[in-house]
């Protein structure tokens, strides 16, 4: 399979930089973007999607450059953030005229019920979308998505909004389909990224911080991340001495992970995980 | 894969709302046919239909452009391997002929009943002002993204220019606002200025909807 290559993307809105230089290489099999709030994830995810281009920079997937929207978006699917199309009418009707939109032909409608099948919504496929629960109209995003195999799938913050059980039930479904096509996920939430994906990339204030693998990114806070225990009149003092990644109630102690260069007395060195990368990243880059 | 319109899905989404326009020209057909002498009629039913027939062409140009522009999440179907302009100019050029078809039969049937050759010049009239009616909607909508608020544009234009007499925005004014059938060489002139006018918004509309980037 291609690979996607970004190449010094950048995008402005005015004055304001929302992406610098982004160069990414993007291998099949599922892709993080992490980044807080504003880091310009979506700006980059719309990018990808062919409906903003970019202000500079290249894309390219293997001949296909994204200077021919039209010819990309034959290749591609998309689900945003927000997502709640044609709430009048039944799921299987509006899956049925996306299908027509995305120019299938050949077995419409048999296409259409597979992939409604494929994210478990054949109960509700004569339910109107309006009268369907958050995370099944989150499955109905992806299911429009995946209509007409796309080789590429982008998801903007797949889980926000999702109740614990229905964020669990949509990774599992995009780990599954990530094993036919590229699928890009970007979010906020690290465990999305770290249960779903291989590979991750960190956005910061519209820099790239790291691209890699999870475990080189996990490595990045090797040596910066340690637990302590802590009494409570001493918790304000290690908050303001180290950036508090996680903090539990023990009786009278805290027992603090905590994300610092200075090791402070008592703290034992603890092995990194995802989240505690993300955080080393970008509190270096602010 | 290249998309496709599936123009009767359209219309099945708009739901009730795709409806107003047929009951408006169903409740003239049922005026038209229950008069029995049509010998002093025009004076009242040529501006009638003047304040009926062009305004509601905009109908079909706004509710056509909800899910496409109003809903959050809309930006996918610009995702989709379908050109911008069979998404918007087509649709809104093909709801216009069906429009103006009904426009046409209503007319058709004016001139049978009241066996008066007024079909050709309030063909002219009304058509070129449905024409100008169709681009503003569209052209509301993509400005404003709110199919209330396009509503409310067109009906703030529509009442002032019929409440002062065109006074208001004169350069603007689509409406003869006349009291009989103008022959049809008066009418050309203002028809083509409407044409050309209506031509400007579809085009405006256009425009702005192929360069369209505020996604909700």
């Amino acid at each position: 399979m291609e690979l996607l290559h970004l190449n010094k993307v950048s995008m402005n809105y005015g004055r304001f930089r929302a992406l610098n230089d982004i160069s990414i290489e993007i291998r099949p099999g599922l892709f993080g973007l992490l980044g807080p709030n504003g880091a310009g994830k979506t700006t980059l995810m719309r990018i990808l999607a062919t409906l903003i281009p970019p202000k500079s920079g290249e894309i390219n997937y293997g001949p296909l450059s994204w200077n021919n929207p039209n010819e990309v978006r034959r290749i591609i699917g998309y689900l945003p953030q927000k997502f709640s199309l044609y709430k009048h009418v039944k799921l299987r009707e509006a899956l049925n005229h996306i299908a027509v939109l995305k120019g299938i032909v050949d077995n419409r409608e048999k296409e259409v019920d597979s992939v409604i099948e494929k994210v478990h919504l054949t109960a509700e496929r004569d339910k109107k979308v309006g009268k369907l629960s958050g995370g099944m109209v989150r499955r109905l995003g992806i299911a429009q998505a995946i209509l007409g195999n796309p080789k590429i799938i982008i998801v903007d913050e797949p889980t926000a909004g999702l109740d614990p059980e229905e964020r669990v039930k949509f990774r599992r479904m995009l780990t599954h389909l990530g094993g036919r096509s590229m699928i890009i996920i970007s979010t906020h939430i690290v465990e999305d990224v770290e249960v779903a994906c291989d590979q991750v990339a960190v956005l910061h204030k519209g820099n790239l911080l790291a691209a890699g693998d999870i475990q080189s990114l996990k490595e990045r806070a090797r040596g910066k991340v340690f637990e302590i225990e802590t009494l409570w009149e001493e918790f304000d003092k290690v908050s303001e001495q180290s950036f508090v990644v996680a903090a539990h109630r023990n009786g009278e102690t805290y027992r603090m992970r905590i994300l610092t260069d200075a090791v402070p007395p008592g703290a034992k060195p603890v092995e990194p995980t995802l989240e505690d990368g993300y955080l080393y990243l970008v509190r270096s880059g602010q | 894969m290249r998309g496709k319109l599936n123009l009767l899905f359209d219309w099945r989404v708009m739901g009730v709302t795709a409806y107003f326009p047929l009951l408006v020209i169903l409740a003239l057909f049922g005026y038209i046919s229950l008069r029995k002498d049509f010998s002093n009629v025009w004076n009242s039913l040529v501006p009638a239909l003047e304040f009926t027939l062009p305004v509601f062409a905009s109908w079909w140009s706004v509710f056509l452009f909800q899910d496409v522009l109003e809903e959050p999440g809309s930006e996918t179907l610009f995702s989709y391997p379908i050109t911008r302009r069979k998404l918007g100019v087509t649709r809104v050029a093909i709801f216009y002929a069906v429009y103006l078809i009904l426009v046409l039969s209503l007319l058709l049937v004016l001139e049978w009943l009241s066996a008066t050759s007024v079909f050709l010049p309030l063909a002219i009239q009304y058509g070129s002002e449905s024409f100008f009616f169709a681009g503003l909607g569209f052209l509301a909508m993509v400005l404003t993204l709110d199919s209330g608020w396009a509503l409310a544009v067109v009906l703030v234009y529509t009442s002032t220019q019929l409440l002062t007499g065109g006074q208001v925005l004169p350069l603007l004014n689509v409406f003869l606002l006349n009291k009989r059938v103008l022959p049809v060489s008066e009418l050309l002139a203002p028809a083509l200025i409407n044409i050309l006018a209506g031509a400007v918004l579809w085009g405006l509309a256009q425009y702005l909807f192929k360069t369209f980037r505020r996604f909700k």
